[in-house]
């Protein structure tokens, strides 16, 4: 069958229909609709080819009209979508009958997920005025023609046209496929993308379902421009890092401010003491959040957006809004999946002859003979029986179940969602490792029956078990000689080489997590124009952890003792907001202020303590069994927050908009004198497309607005109490615990101050079908909390200063998206969008002499990198050559030292393509990153180690050509101190740069008719895969958590299938 | 009109909350530090922070003691450490990270003496004052025992003695006799101002004789050798030390035991340095050292080891020899008797008081059941002997090698002979090149 379906976009048309048809074929009458109209029309060959000729004269008719008179002999059915007209198969009795008495029509209006729509507006077509729907979402009109076309529209719904054909009808509107129209949530408020100023980035529920993800802020990955996102950590229960618009602080944190439903939550990867971690590090305190109770994710990136949270706000904002019921029916909910996982790339290794061969090599290069303990290897192990130690340590498959259920509803002015949720999801590590994760969500909305009172309330509860091998340093076992045997002929673990990989897995960690998040938001409208709000909420996170480390997992040559590794941490957060807000519309001004403010209490606790001698192995987590504890430490930190602030936004003639926001913020994390600070931020709006020489010149455009923002953020990522003198834990001396002095006071310990300027232009075009936003932003963070190096003479290595350094981040973000097709049957989006970010340290004064030295370079990128340039390999003798700048013969920090490049992206964004076709849906999404990073390298034959496959075409003899030195052996060979210098020389810089398909997505709804019969509202069955294909090179494992000589865990591929069902 | 005169008001409230601010963000110090002023308030946090000062004590050690062995002709370094190879080579860099090691620790010792010093004097009336007095008096001599180290090392390094960071960073180098003047002082006044019993049990802590001992080798640094000779005979013949059996000497609260690192697992982390666990260890015994033991010296077989690869035979210093949690507790030695007769000796050999001097050299040997030298014999034939003495009774023990070697002024015709790349100007450790770039005024050591 072939779909016809002209896609000239809809222009300015009369829509009214002036014809007189005398046989006209249907075809061409529905051309001549097109004509008059801009309607598109639907249909297939046959349909047309088919119908009988169409006599009719029409004059002023609405398209409906038109439909009805020239329709009434087909044995088709018609209906009327948005600008579509769509023609289908099938009489409908109704259409012909239209000589019949007038009747009345009840009707209820609903969105697509059932949802009813209160106040949406109805009218019959040509008749003014209609009616709007009541708190239930329904209407009723009276004494219709049979056969009227009624108009229902309501805010942010796309506006629909019905046939008044039946008693009782069922009206379901689509969401405004017009995203401009869409809330977006802000500091304190809602706005549209139509009137926003500010750089908001938003991702919605439907981007994170199509995502098999375990931590929401994983969903955002090459979704918002701007914002840098990174897996840390791929076990399930690690950090996720998002950096929005750069590093703008030396020492001091660069972690968004999150806020959920108005509570602040925390910002920093969750630790107690590094040494209890397990393999899966910090613990990201996003993965015992469920995403699928968050509505939407909003990410503000510059000071309109951000600076009205002031002294926080410097490295961004992210809003994450959880999800509430609606009025009407009572809806069950229920989303089940089951997936799997394993490692989508492999790094490419030698082969064990290639890597025997090469050692050989290494020792007769050196003119020694190996001998049992240096060559292991080739003299004890099996020289025929190779282990693949990827498939050894990440082969296994990680089982993912994940089930959501929620019920929602509610009645007049109330209305609840209580949701629960599963998940439990496996490692690709051998072993019993995982992740399992119960929470609840339950909330409720009030108004009161004079709509004046309105109440929400939300809570959320979660608890996660992740039991994990204890060290990442497992991930540096892939590595191992491909013959390493695991076990000595005799059974016993085989330590050679002073490491054994199944003995690191008998070392293991269990962390417990448990979370509350609940706040209340009360609003009173006290008049038309203003209302008075306030927010309260508590936010508590536990962390629980032991790892348990026994003696026949640890080299017995160091004759180790069995021990546990016990650590709490505790983090709690209070937030009080009185505010009030004021809006008017005086003629053509719509004002809106705000004034508010808050008080916030937050505190941490952790403690930690280690246990030894215990009497048998099995009671290694039991912290009692301990016959003694040591190393006991505990810390407390807390900080309280006290602010004003205001926002005024103005808009004239909804086409020139200015924006102004102020905070003052008061926080104990300064000195005394130190801490108050004023943050604020002007902008301003021009939509462009509502000039009239825009209108008049340039057709296509539907939407332009150009907008500027620049304002004053400041960071407080700095730890508690750091302005006082004081003393803490220090060292042991029989057994008594000392006091150490911690730093030195300094009253003077102030915030980082972040000046944001941001420009953007965005353009929609073709009724916005085709929206394109370019943005500009330049960042520059001054009053840089740096450790300021005092020579140890002092008495303190260094003490914390505010140092006018100087850090700019720019960039140009650059997102497109697109409605490629769209109508009835078959849709098709594109969305696009990449950042091109810059990084430069600006200023530093006295760089030479700070601990920062060997790592920054005026000028250049936080990440820099400075190493030793590899020139190649000499083809006489097989040597790596370097450039030895200053030609003193020695290869020496600092100068030799030179730029490489940095670690921080060069350009990342994403690409996604969504489909409907039917009943299926489909998304595909792709994201890409250019980057390098500094990789462990192992050195070819140095070690019983294995390295890369392309060392296989290492130098050899005199006169080769290559990019791999000649094989040398650890440190008895006199050469071997070219292999420290090769290590740090740009050789061992890797490009990680890498596309990813991040996203798969296709599902199935089931037709609507069947649905009725078997009484259910929706039912789908979809798949999803994530992580799906990854091109990158070769050399490592994971291009996304390589990270520096830092062992760290590759992110896996998952594919998942499911079933969603609504009732 | 309701609203307008309802929104000034909200409005007009909301301009009163700020100065309600300054009170709510009063916060009390967290609960798991303390505030200098209560530092120094209780005897027992006062105490606490002295404890913590021997703590960082046992940070510095052990690895100096190795290190300085292999720079001289005492241990032969055999690992791959690089910082660890420079002083196998004798070739030492300004970013040796052991060496800006041993400088930051010292002077973070240095500092929080005098700080706690300070502190005390100062804040600490509720304290009672035989404590303080104690407490103070053991401060110094940590100092004083991180000023010897460093001026011996280094030369003449910066008098840090205030507790202000500002000041300490501006002091210079200072000339080497001012410094050992200070130690002196430091360590005189606190033999008088301790006790004789050991502030805590066993031999962990400071007292009276830790001091006198100290002393005694600070004198003998300075040649003041009636000084040297009236500490350390006062210590041999009032002090409750005796030598004690060749293989105790290193067991926890042995009787010669003057001062004793204190280590959690009741080993000396040294072990680990030494012993063979199945595999070379990181340092083994110059041969040299080796051939100069006596043949019937006890000290052989009780303090070295032998060890054979496949390849070659390796000998290792045992004077330490538990590697584990079980067997007797030993510690690392600070300071005990045999120095002190040494001391002794040196001194009266030096006033020519020749036979006394071979008495207390016999003393020596004697425990080690090595024959005793007679007279006749002329000075720098007992000095010598004195000085082969000193290296097979206190090697690994406190870079004594390498001190002995300096003030001797033989370290150059010594170190050329049995290091290749040995220059005249290693006898003094380069600065941590670190130190040089965050402080300008400080100059770096000749030939670096």
């Amino acid at each position: 069958m072939l779909i016809l379906a002209l896609m000239v976009p809809v222009s300015s048309h009369s829509q009214a229909v002036t014809l007189t048809a005398n046989g006209m074929t249907l075809e061409k009458l529905f051309n001549e609709f097109r004509r008059q109209t801009g309607y598109q029309f639907i249909y297939t060959k046959d349909q047309v080819q088919n119908a009988r000729p169409v006599s009719c004269k029409l004059r002023g008719a609405t398209i409906g009209e038109a439909m009805e008179a020239c329709m009434v002999a087909q044995s088709l059915r018609w209906t009327i979508e948005d600008h579509y007209v769509v023609i289908s198969e099938g009489p409908v009795e109704t259409h012909r009958e239209n000589k019949s008495p007038p009747f009345d029509i009840e009707g209820i209006v609903m969105d697509e997920n059932d949802n009813i729509i209160a106040g949406a507006t109805v009218s019959v077509k040509g008749l003014s005025p209609g009616t709007s729907t009541d708190q239930e979402g329904m209407f009723r009109l009276r004494r219709l023609k049979i056969g009227s076309v009624l108009t229902i529209s309501s805010i942010g719904f796309e506006e629909r046209e019905i046939i008044a054909d039946a008693a009782r009808v069922t009206v379901r509107l689509r969401m405004k496929v017009n995203e401009l129209d869409q809330a977006v949530v802000i500091g304190y408020g809602i706005t549209s993308r139509r009137y926003n100023v500010g750089a908001v980035s938003r991702i919605t529920a439907a981007d994170i379902s199509q995502q098999p993800v375990g931590n929401p802020l994983a969903a955002i990955q090459g979704r918002a421009p701007g914002v840098f996102v990174q897996t840390e950590n791929g076990l399930p229960g690690g950090n996720t890092r998002i950096q929005i618009r750069g590093q703008g602080s030396v020492a001091a944190g660069t972690n968004p401010l999150y806020v959920i439903d108005g509570v602040p939550f925390l910002s920093a990867p969750f630790s107690s003491s590094p040494a209890a971690n397990g393999a899966n590090g910090q613990v990201s305190p996003f993965s015992i959040i469920n995403p699928a109770d968050i509505q939407s994710i909003e990410v503000l990136k510059d000071a309109e957006a951000a600076a009205i949270y002031g002294s926080r706000a410097a490295n961004g904002v992210v809003l994450i809004t959880t999800r509430r019921g609606n009025t009407g029916h009572t809806k069950f909910d229920l989303d089940i999946y089951k997936g799997m996982g394993n490692i989508g790339h492999r790094a490419a290794l030698l082969k064990l002859e290639d890597y025997l061969q090469i050692r050989k090599e290494a020792f007769s290069n050196a003119g020694l003979t190996p001998v049992a303990r240096t060559a292991p290897d080739l003299l004890l192990w099996d020289q025929h029986s190779t282990t693949d130690w990827q498939k050894y340590l990440f082969g296994g498959t990680a089982h993912l179940t994940n089930i959501q259920a929620s019920l929602s509803g509610g009645k007049g002015g109330t209305s609840f969602f209580s949701g629960i949720n599963f998940r439990r999801e496996g490692t690709v590590l051998p072993g019993n490792n995982g992740n399992t994760r119960v929470g609840g969500h339950l909330s409720v909305d009030h108004l009161s029956p004079d709509q004046k009172l309105s109440v929400s309330a939300m809570m959320m509860l979660a608890s996660q078990n992740n039991r994990v091998i204890h060290s990442a340093e497992a991930a540096s076992f892939i590595n191992l000689a491909p013959n390493f045997p695991i076990y000595n002929a005799d059974g016993s673990l085989n330590w050679a080489t002073g490491e054994n990989p199944a003995a690191l897995l008998l070392q293991r960690s269990e962390s417990r997590t448990n979370n509350l998040i609940t706040n209340v938001s009360l609003r009173y409208k006290a008049g038309r124009q203003v209302s008075v709000k306030l927010n309260a909420g508590y936010s508590r996170i536990t962390l629980e952890r032991v790892s348990v480390l026994p003696k026949k997992g640890m080299n017995p040559a160091y004759l180790p003792v069995s021990s546990s590794i016990f650590a709490g941490n505790i983090e709690e957060s209070f937030i009080v907001e009185p505010f009030a807000d004021f809006t008017k519309k005086f003629g053509p001004l719509d004002l809106l202020v705000l004034a508010g403010g808050t008080f916030q209490q937050a505190t941490s606790f952790s403690s930690g303590v280690e246990g030894i001698n215990y009497p048998d192995e099995s009671l290694l987590y039991s912290m009692g069994a301990a016959g003694e504890l040591r190393n006991a430490s505990s810390s407390f930190a807390g900080s309280k927050y006290v602010s004003a602030f205001a926002r005024l936004n103005a808009r004239w003639k909804d086409s020139y908009i200015v924006s102004f926001n102020f905070r003052r913020d008061g926080s104990t994390r300064f000195g005394p004198g130190k801490r108050f600070g004023n943050f604020g931020s002007v902008a301003g709006g021009w939509i462009l497309s509502n000039e009239s020489f825009v209108k008049k010149k340039f057709r296509f455009l539907s939407y332009a607005k150009l907008r500027v923002s620049a304002g004053i953020t400041g960071n407080d990522q700095v730890q508690d109490f750091a302005y006082l003198s004081s003393y803490g834990t220090g060292g042991t001396y029989q057994d008594v615990s000392g006091l150490s002095p911690l730093r030195s006071a300094n009253p003077d310990y102030s915030w980082e101050t972040n000046r944001k300027l941001d420009i953007g232009l965005e353009l929609g075009f073709w009724n916005d079908r085709l929206m394109v936003t370019g943005t500009y932003y330049n960042n520059r963070s001054g009053n840089q909390l740096v450790p300021y190096p005092l020579p140890s003479q002092a008495g303190f290595a260094q003490y914390t200063a505010n140092l006018p350094a100087l850090v700019m981040n720019a960039g140009a973000e650059f997102e497109v998206n697109s409605v490629n097709i769209r109508h009835t049957h078959f849709t098709w989006r594109t969305y696009f969008n990449i950042t091109v970010p810059s990084n430069k340290l600006l200023k530093y004064p006295g760089l030479n002499q700070s601990g920062y030295a060997s790592t920054y370079v005026l000028g250049q990128d936080l990440s820099v990198v400075k190493n030793i340039h590899f020139l190649g390999v000499d083809p006489q003798n097989g040597a790596p050559l370097f450039e030895d700048v200053n030609k003193d013969g020695l290869l020496r920090f600092p100068d030799d030292f030179q730029t490489a490049g940095k670690r921080s992206p060069g350009y990342y964004g994403g690409l996604g393509n969504n489909f409907s076709f039917g009943h299926f849906e489909g998304s595909l999404f792709l994201q890409f990153v250019n980057q390098r990073s500094p990789g462990r390298i192992d050195y070819p034959g140095y070690d019983a180690r294995n390295t890369w496959e392309k060392a296989a075409r290492r130098w050899r003899k005199t006169g080769d050509v290559t990019g791999v030195p000649r094989p040398i052996v650890s440190s008895i060979d006199p050469a071997s101190a070219a292999v420290y210098t090769l290590l740090n020389s740009d050789y061992a810089f890797l490009n990680t740069s890498y596309l990813r398909l991040k996203t798969i997505q296709l599902s199935y709804s089931f037709a609507e008719r069947l649905l009725k019969k078997w009484k259910i509202m929706h039912l789908a069955l979809f798949i999803q895969g994530q992580n799906i294909l990854t091109f990158t090179g070769r050399r490592f494992i994971d291009p996304e958590t390589l990270n520096g000589l830092k062992d760290t865990m590759p992110v896996i591929r998952q594919l998942a299938g499911g079933i969603h069902l609504t009732l | 009109m309701r609203t307008y005169r309802l929104s000034c008001l909200i409005f007009l409230m909301l301009l009163g909350f700020p100065p309600a601010c300054k009170k709510m963000i009063r916060i009390d110090p967290p609960s798991t530090q303390l505030t200098e002023d209560r530092v120094f308030a209780s005897e027992a946090n006062a105490e606490a922070a002295l404890i913590n000062i021997y703590s960082l004590l046992g940070n510095m050690d052990g690895s100096i003691i190795a290190q300085l062995g292999a720079y001289t002709d005492e241990l032969v370094y055999n690992g791959t450490g690089r910082d660890a190879s420079e002083f196998g080579t004798g070739i030492l860099s300004g970013s040796n990270e052991d060496i800006a090691y041993l400088w930051s620790t010292a002077y973070a010792i240095i500092y929080q003496a005098n700080l706690l010093t300070k502190g005390l004097e100062n804040n600490g009336s509720s304290i009672p004052p035989m404590a303080k007095q104690r407490i103070v008096a053991e401060a110094k001599v940590l100092r004083a025992y991180c000023f010897l180290l460093l001026v011996n090392c280094f030369g003449e390094v910066p008098l840090a003695l205030s507790a202000d960071l500002a000041s300490n960073a501006n002091a210079p180098r200072a000339p080497v006799p001012e410094i050992y003047r200070q130690v002196a002082v430091d360590l005189d006044r606190a033999r008088n101002d301790l006790p004789e019993a050991y502030p805590s049990p066993g031999k962990f802590r400071v007292n009276k004789w830790v001091a006198q001992a100290l002393l005694a080798r600070c004198y003998l640094y300075m040649q003041d050798w009636d000084r040297a000779r009236e500490a350390s005979d006062g210590l041999i013949r009032s002090g409750p030390y005796t030598l004690a059996g060749v293989n105790d000497i290193m067991l926890g609260g042995n009787e010669e035991a003057i001062w004793q690192l204190w280590n959690r697992d009741g080993n000396s982390i040294l072990v680990f340095e030494f012993m063979p666990l199945g595999k070379v260890p990181a340092y083994n015994l110059h041969p040299d050292l080796v051939n100069n033991m006596e043949r019937d010296d006890r000290r052989k077989d009780a303090w070295t080891g032998e060890f054979d690869d496949g390849i070659s035979r390796y000998h290792y210093p045992a004077k330490y020899k538990n590697t584990g949690l079980a067997g007797k507790p030993e510690y690392t030695c600070y300071l005990r008797l045999a120095e002190q007769y040494l001391i002794r000796a040196e001194a009266l050999a030096m006033k020519e008081e020749l036979p006394a001097a071979l008495t207390d050299i016999n003393v020596v040997r004697s425990r080690a059941g090595v024959a005793s030298v007679h007279l006749p014999i002329n000075r720098d034939s007992c000095l010598r002997l004195i000085e082969k003495e000193r290296r097979v009774e206190l090697f690994t023990e406190g870079c004594h090698r390498f001190f002995d070697l300096k003030r001797t002024d033989r370290i150059d015709s010594v170190m050329s002979a049995s290091k290749t790349g040995w220059t005249p100007w290693a006898k003094l450790l380069p600065l941590p090149e670190h130190e040089l770039t965050v402080n300008s005024s400080l100059t770096q050591n000749p030939g670096y």
